[in-house]
Parts: C-alpha cells; sequence; structure tokens
C-alpha cells in the first residue's frame, strides 16, 4: 500500500510540473485548461500551486526551467525550489518566468481553491474553508456546495454547508430562493450572517417582503448571539468559581477547624503547581498519566509540609490569631524565595494532556476543554471533601472539634492530633488543587500570592466553618466578577467585587452563612 | 499609680520629661533632636571633601528611614496599644503620599517633557484635555497639605466606623484592611483612573518654589521628618499616658469587658484608626519628596505587611519600640539588598516566624532577657 502511495505521489508531482510548465504560454483559454487540470490534482501541492499563482509568487527560472516559489521581501525576490522545498537564496528577476494571470483567471483560481479547500483536509479545515466561504460570498461556489452536501455524511460539515449555501442564496438566489434562505439563517450566530442578513434588511432595491424576513430573521440571530454570550460569560464565570473554589477549600478547611489564619496558604497552592512540573520531568513521555500521578504526589508532599507548619510554628501561636497570621506570611515570603531559588524565578510551563487541550463546540459557542475539566475537578474534590467531613470518623470528631472543642475534648478527642490533622489536610487539598491550577496558569513562585486574597474574600464572603458558604461564595464572586467584566473591564471588576466584600462584611461580619449552634469561643 | 500622682502636680518641665517615656525613648528623641541641629549643618556647611560631611544620599535616606518611623509610630498606636492589627497602614502612607506627589506635579508646571502648562506629562501623554476635577486646588501648598491630613483620615473614618461600628474585630479587620490596601493598588495602577497609573508620579523639579534636590532643601526635608516625628511622638505619649491610653489598653485586653463597664469602645477604636491614619499620611506626605517618586507600589499589601515587622521586631506597645524597629530594619534592609536580595527576603520571614513566637515584644524582650541573666548571676 505504502509504495503505491509513494508511486502515485510521485506520479501526482510529476504531472503537476508538467501542467505548471504548460501554464508558461500567451493562450490565456488554454491557460483555463491547465488549471482545470491541476484542479484535478487533490493533493496539498496542487492547492499550493494555485494558491502561490494567485499570489503572483510562482515563477519558472528560465535556464534549466525549474519551477520556483518565490518570497518577495524589500523587493528581493527569495528563491525556493517548490517540489523539493531547498532554499535556493536571492535570484534576480530578469532570471526567472513569471507565471501571468487575468481577472478572469483569477475568479477561477479563486474558486477552484475554495472547492479543494472544501473538499481535502481535516474537518477542523473543512469547516474553516466553508466559513471562509461565507465571507466572500462567491456565486459560483454554490454548484461545488451542492455537490457536496449530496455525499457529506458528517453532521458537523452538513451543518456548516447548508450555512454556506443559505448564505449565498440569500444574496444572489431568485426571489423565492432568497426569501427560504433568508428565513433558514434565522438564529444563526456567526458574524458573517449578520452582517450579510443586515445589509439586505436595509437594501432599499429589495422587494418588501424579503426585507421584512430578512429583518425577522437577524432579530432572532441577534437574541441568539446575546444568549451565546450569556452562556459564555456565566461559564467563564463558573470557570473562575471553581478555581476560587480550588483555592479556598484547603483554607476553608484550616480556617474553620482550627481557627488559624495560614498565609502560607497560597505558597502551598504554589507547592502543587511545582510537584505536577517534577512529576513531568520525571515522566516526560506520559502527559496523561504525570498528571494524574502529580494529584496525590501534590496531596502528599503539601500535606506533609502542612504537619511541619503545624507542628514548627501553629502550635506554639494557638489562640493568638494575629501572631499566626504573621508568623505563617514570613514563611510564605521564605517558601517563594527557597522556590526561587530552587526552580529559578522564571514561569515554568506544565503541559496539559490531550484530553485537556483543544476546543468543545455546542451550537456557535466554543468552551475550551481544559476550562470544563477544571470546573468538573473543582466540583468532585468538593464532594469528596464533603464527604470525607460528613461520613468518616475523622470528619466528624474535626466537625466536632469546629463547633465546640472543650465539649469534643471532654468527649475524649484529642483535640491537638485532629488539629494537626486537619491542618495536613487543608494543606494537601492546597496541593491539589496547586496541580489543577498548573494547567491553566503559568507555574511561578509567585503563583500563590495571586490566590490568597481572592481565597480569603471567598471564605470571608461564604462564613468560616461552613463548606458550602465557600462553595457559594466561590460561585458567586466568580460570576460576579465575570459578570461585571464586559460592562468595566477585568481590573475594575476586581476592584468592585473587593469593594462589595468590604462592605458586605459590615453588614454581616460573619459571612453569608455563620455557624449555629454553641461555639466554645464568642 | 503613685507615680502618676507626682506628675499630675509636677511642673511643665517634668510633665515633658514624663511624655518623654523611659529611658530608652528619652534617649532616642534627645538623639533625634541633636540630630536636627547638626545633620543639616554638616551636609550643607562642610566640604564634600570632608570627613564630617553628610552626603545628599545619606540624608535622605535617614529622611526616608525616619517616614517610616513615623508610619511605624501611627501602627505602633494601634496595635501595640488597642489591639487592631491593620495589615492596610500602607494605603494612608501612599495617599498621603499621593496628595503631595500631586501638589508636586503641580509645581512643575510647563517643564515636563511635553512643556505643557496645565497638563502633567501622563495625561498630555493619555491625550486628557482637561485636568480632572479631583486635581483642582493642588496648586496651592496650603490645599495640598489638608489634603495629606483630610483624605486618609476621612477614609480611615469612613472605613473604621463601619468596620468597628459593625463589630468587625481581630483577623476579619486584618484581612479586610488587607483587601483595602489590595484594592487601591488595583485603582491606582490603571491609568485611567487619573494618577499617573504605572509609573505614579515623578520628575519633581520645586517644593515651595525651592530646587527640590538641592542641599538646603534636602536638609530643610530632613529638619521637617525629624521634628514631625518627635511631635508626633510626644502627642502619642500624651494619649497614651492619659486616661484615654488606658481604656485602649483596655480594649486590646479585653474589649468585651470594657464594652460592659459602659465605655463605648467603638467610638475609641474609630477615634485612635483614624488618628493612626492621619499620622500615616503625613509620613507619606514627607517621603515622596525626599525619594522624589511615588507609585501604585506603595499600596502592595506586602509593603503593608513589612510596616507590621518593624513593629513587631521593636516591639509593641512602646511607641519607641515601633520607631526603633522601623529604623533597625531598613537599615538592614539597605544593607542586605546590596549583598543579595534573596537574603534579605529569608531574613524577612525568619525575623516574621522567630519574632512572633520567641520574642512577642520584640527587641525589647531582650532587655528584659539580658536583665534577668545580670540578676540571676547576681
Amino acid at each position: 500500500m505504502a509504495v503505491i502511495n509513494v508511486n502515485s505521489l510521485l506520479a501526482d508531482n510529476n504531472k503537476l510540473r508538467d501542467y505548471i510548465l504548460e501554464l508558461d504560454t500567451k493562450d490565456f483559454n488554454e491557460k483555463i485548461i491547465t488549471i482545470e487540470n491541476i484542479s484535478q490534482i487533490k493533493t496539498d501541492l496542487s492547492l499550493k500551486t494555485l494558491k502561490s499563482i494567485l499570489e503572483g509568487r510562482l515563477f519558472i527560472r528560465k535556464e534549466d526551467r525549474k519551477i520556483i516559489l518565490v518570497d518577495i521581501i524589500k523587493r528581493k525576490y527569495n528563491a525556493y525550489d517548490f517540489f523539493q522545498k531547498t532554499e535556493l537564496g536571492i535570484v534576480k528577476k530578469r532570471k526567472l518566468k513569471k507565471i501571468k494571470i487575468n481577472n478572469q483567471i483569477r475568479n477561477i483560481l479563486n474558486s477552484k481553491i475554495a472547492m479543494l479547500e472544501l473538499t481535502s483536509g481535516t474537518t477542523e479545515q473543512k469547516i474553516k474553508a466553508i466559513y471562509d466561504v461565507i465571507k466572500e460570498g462567491n456565486p459560483e461556489i454554490l454548484k461545488i456546495i451542492n455537490e457536496l452536501l449530496s455525499k457529506e455524511k458528517n453532521k458537523e460539515l452538513i451543518f456548516s454547508l447548508n450555512l454556506a449555501k443559505n448564505s449565498i442564496l440569500a444574496r444572489f438566489g431568485n426571489q423565492t430562493e432568497k426569501l427560504k434562505a433568508i428565513v433558514s439563517l434565522a438564529g444563526s450566530t456567526n458574524n458573517d450572517i449578520v452582517n450579510i442578513l443586515r445589509t439586505i434588511a436595509e437594501d432599499k432595491s429589495l422587494d418588501k417582503n424579503i426585507k421584512i424576513e430578512a429583518n425577522n430573521s437577524l432579530q432572532a440571530s441577534l437574541r441568539n448571539i446575546k444568549l451565546n454570550n450569556i452562556i459564555k460569560t456565566t461559564f467563564f464565570g463558573l470557570s473562575l468559581g471553581s478555581v476560587l473554589l480550588l483555592a479556598a477549600i484547603g483554607l476553608a478547611i484550616t480556617f474553620g477547624v482550627v481557627g488559624v489564619i495560614n498565609m502560607a496558604h497560597g505558597e502551598l497552592i504554589m507547592l502543587g503547581a511545582y510537584c505536577a512540573y517534577v512529576v513531568q520531568q520525571l515522566i516526560p513521555n506520559n502527559i496523561s498519566a504525570s498528571i494524574i500521578i502529580s494529584l496525590p504526589v501534590a496531596f502528599v508532599f503539601t500535606g506533609f509540609v502542612g504537619i511541619l507548619i503545624e507542628r514548627l510554628i501553629v502550635k506554639n501561636l494557638y489562640g493568638r490569631p494575629l501572631e499566626t497570621l504573621l508568623a505563617t506570611f514570613g514563611l510564605s515570603l521564605i517558601l517563594q524565595q527557597i522556590v526561587r531559588s530552587i526552580f529559578s524565578p522564571l514561569n515554568k510551563t506544565v503541559y496539559s494532556p490531550e484530553w485537556m487541550s483543544g476546543i468543545t463546540r455546542i451550537g456557535g459557542l466554543e468552551l475550551t476543554n481544559n476550562r470544563i475539566v477544571i470546573i468538573i475537578f473543582a466540583l468532585l474534590i468538593f464532594l469528596i471533601v464533603i464527604y470525607i467531613l460528613k461520613k468518616t470518623i475523622f470528619g466528624m470528631q474535626m466537625r466536632a472539634v469546629t463547633q465546640n472543642r472543650k465539649m469534643a475534648s471532654a468527649m475524649g478527642i484529642n483535640t491537638k492530633k485532629i488539629d494537626m490533622f486537619t491542618f495536613a489536610f487543608g494543606s494537601g487539598v492546597a496541593g491539589v488543587a496547586g496541580v489543577a491550577l498548573s494547567q491553566i496558569t503559568n507555574v511561578g513562585p509567585n503563583l500563590g500570592q495571586n490566590y490568597i486574597i481572592d481565597s480569603f474574600m471567598v471564605v470571608v464572603f461564604g462564613g468560616v466553618g461552613n463548606l458550602f458558604g465557600t462553595f457559594i461564595g466561590a460561585f458567586g464572586l466568580g460570576l460576579g466578577n465575570k459578570l461585571l467584566e464586559p460592562y468595566v473591564g477585568a481590573i475594575v471588576s476586581k476592584i468592585f467585587i473587593l469593594l462589595f466584600i468590604i462592605i458586605f462584611i459590615q453588614f454581616r461580619p460573619k459571612g453569608l452563612f455563620s455557624l449555629k449552634g454553641r461555639m466554645a469561643d464568642e | 499609680m503613685n507615680k502618676r500622682m507626682v506628675e499630675k502636680n509636677s511642673s511643665l518641665f517634668t510633665n515633658i520629661n514624663f511624655l518623654l517615656g523611659d529611658s530608652i525613648g528619652r534617649y532616642l528623641i534627645y538623639l533625634l533632636a541633636i540630630s536636627i541641629f547638626i545633620l543639616p549643618i554638616l551636609h550643607v556647611y562642610i566640604a564634600e571633601d570632608s570627613l564630617f560631611h553628610v552626603s545628599s544620599y545619606t540624608i535622605s535616606l535617614l529622611g526616608k528611614y525616619l517616614c517610616f518611623a513615623l508610619l511605624a509610630l501611627s501602627l505602633d498606636l494601634v496595635w501595640g496599644y488597642t489591639g487592631i492589627l491593620s495589615l492596610g497602614h500602607g494605603a494612608f502612607f501612599g495617599l498621603g503620599g499621593y496628595m503631595m506627589g500631586m501638589h508636586l506635579m503641580r509645581e512643575i508646571g510647563d517643564r515636563g517633557v511635553y512643556g505643557n502648562p496645565l497638563l502633567p506629562d501622563f495625561m498630555v501623554f493619555l491625550n486628557w484635555e482637561e485636568l480632572p476635577w479631583f486635581w483642582y486646588g493642588f496648586d496651592s501648598f496650603l490645599f495640598s497639605c489638608l489634603m495629606v491630613i483630610l483624605i486618609p483620615g476621612l477614609l480611615a473614618f469612613i472605613f473604621s466606623a463601619l468596620a468597628f461600628g459593625s463589630r468587625v474585630t481581630g483577623v476579619y479587620f486584618s484581612i479586610i484592611t488587607q483587601a483595602l490596601v489590595f484594592t487601591l493598588m488595583l485603582a491606582f495602577f490603571q491609568n485611567d483612573f487619573g494618577f499617573g497609573g504605572n509609573n505614579g508620579l515623578t520628575d519633581f523639579k520645586d517644593i515651595l518654589g525651592k530646587d527640590i534636590s538641592s542641599k538646603e532643601t534636602r536638609a530643610a526635608l530632613y529638619i521637617c521628618s525629624a521634628t514631625m516625628l518627635i511631635l508626633s511622638y510626644l502627642t502619642c505619649r500624651f494619649i497614651v499616658s492619659s486616661k484615654i491610653g488606658n481604656i485602649l489598653i483596655g480594649i486590646r485586653d479585653r474589649e468585651t469587658r470594657m464594652r460592659f463597664l459602659g465605655y463605648n469602645t467603638t467610638v475609641f477604636k474609630i477615634i485612635i484608626f483614624t488618628f493612626s491614619a492621619v499620622l500615616a499620611g503625613i509620613a507619606g506626605a514627607l517621603y515622596v519628596p525626599q525619594v522624589g517618586i511615588i507609585n501604585p507600589g506603595e499600596f502592595s499589601p506586602i509593603k503593608s505587611i513589612e510596616i507590621v515587622v518593624w513593629v513587631a521586631l521593636g516591639g509593641r506597645g512602646f511607641l519607641y519600640g515601633a520607631i526603633i524597629g522601623a529604623i533597625v530594619v531598613n537599615v538592614l534592609k539597605s544593607y542586605l539588598t546590596i549583598i543579595s536580595p534573596e537574603i534579605w527576603i529569608i531574613f524577612l520571614g525568619l525575623v516574621f516566624i522567630l519574632v512572633t513566637i520567641y520574642l512577642p515584644n520584640g527587641l525589647t524582650d531582650l532587655k528584659r532577657i539580658i536583665k534577668k541573666n545580670i540578676y540571676d548571676r547576681r
């Protein structure tokens, strides 16, 4: 098979070479026939030939009749061998012969190129070609589209082809065709189609019925675009919310249960992200596996760091929350500096596995896969944490300590031990969050700093010691931020959110959901 | 108690002596007062190649330290005495600085790069047609000075009235002060906010008609900073050694009990927080002409937390501790960042951890530890 393929490819190339040489004639009718022949060879190279002729970059070298592609840079002719793709250096203009075209040929070339693009390549490339057709609006291509439609089986392609067909008919068809096309274009969110509908609706030379239909379709499209934008904004909001949830959830555990503010929380996230980086360096060949392996690695590593923090610093400062805040802040500076010294201050890239890159299309919407995965992942982590809190002995003891430390201690719970493990647990969750964040931002020593204030805001807004509050807080703030953004810009919307929280705290100092029941201390 | 009775009956002179505080504070203030007379003379009148000449770099640096000391003093008043940890005092310092910076921008007049007589350079650069309304009045030095006091004071008053009014305390208050300063940083980084964006305000030429980089001006700025620091120290001493001071300490140690005793703790907290913010604003205003620039970096949360380190290291609740802490940490910072910025950051982090765990009262604990050792030996 492979041999035949190579052979046929070689044969194609030889044919192509002959045809191109045939183009060196003054008879334009002959040229049209040759171009038709070239377009019959359906390879990438024939498409490239037609394109370079259109751009005026295809030449024939006079001395050996070699076919040459030229890049014209500052009036200098930088030549390449068309078939071997080798560089030939700068060539003098008079040694070359240009393949000349006229307007008629230009039109033919355009439609041939469109046809080749519509019929070759991957689905993605074909769709792009179809949208180019819509933009250009060439009635010649209608025939090709009809032909393709009769053969095509891919639903996505059929949808796009129909769109293209109707967009052409709406402009160039007869009265009934126009009406039908315009009606079927209603609700399309494609920018070019909206523009087509708008010009038709405003064109005074057209029939009244057509204009009314065009207007109806236009309104439907605009409505859909608005809806799409709302969905898109919501998606971005959910995405930001899930990031906030991931960043805040560990903090909510340590702050809520142990009652300790850990300013080094952001650095634990950062360490988690670096775990992902290190694991990926160790398993460079399997990105999927490296990401999945780095989750438990990050959990254990940052959990261990959490235990160290608890044993060495926080333990000495229980009951002095302000001092804890300062000491852990000092720690965060040191951790940042250590990472900076080991890994350099430059950002590191953690590669995404295939199932996380790319785009998912739903209607006219394009949603990036990594964001979808992060949203799902955040929800999953949240559910796991809730499960551990509600269904395990450790979780029950943790809740008991949160609600009434003295009473829990009286019931025989080793509160000191619970504090330590809670701290480790919260830190571990922060590490896992770091792995997730490594997929959507750059990994650098300052990664944690960017999230610490936000995650505090989420915890304080949602109510300390209440994970559902954290959940609502994260998504509320995420959505609020992204809903404001189109109106006031990214930074101002962030400022608004911060101001909102500052004011909100004045009215509900304990957050959205405050703990009820007998709290041991205030 | 006995000591206080004596103070009340004594003359003005002993009153001042009392205000100066215990021996360390007293010597510190004497030292500052002497420096007001000596340093400027050494700077202006001694030939530059002389051993005793104080370079303009040194005198500006010392002036800068004194501004930081004043800032630390203001924080000690709220943190050390009232138990309110503000992680956002840089906000008031920065605002005071910006108010002074705006005046200095106006004094540039048409000597900017673009030579526009009406607008500062950065506005010309942004194609602005006219001066925004909030820049009106800053041509006048007196108005600017008023704003230096008013704007940080007003912000602190509104902020603290809201926060303390709804009984936001402890770490919650600390966190929202940090959010406040962070918000200000984001806002001031915006170009269209009208304060020079990223670059801030700089390229100052004159202050009160005098060249800002001349020897005399630098000497005068040093005198102003030192005088202001001494006056503020005395005022703070007066406050903390009066009955108000006792109430503040009461609030710090057990606020609920103070409330049950019938004190409106909220009012006291608002007043002291606002006063402290005004001091911080003045510190900022004195700082800007000496360093020649103010930019949104002053609002970064880490700068505000650095102020806390100064006070923590110097020992909170002593006033002079804050001054010593600010100067010690900043001198160390100047030296360590020259050796290596990495060492400085590690050092800063270690100071945070070690001081909070082992020296809750900062360097003043050292004095006690040494004394104790001496007594033990005897």
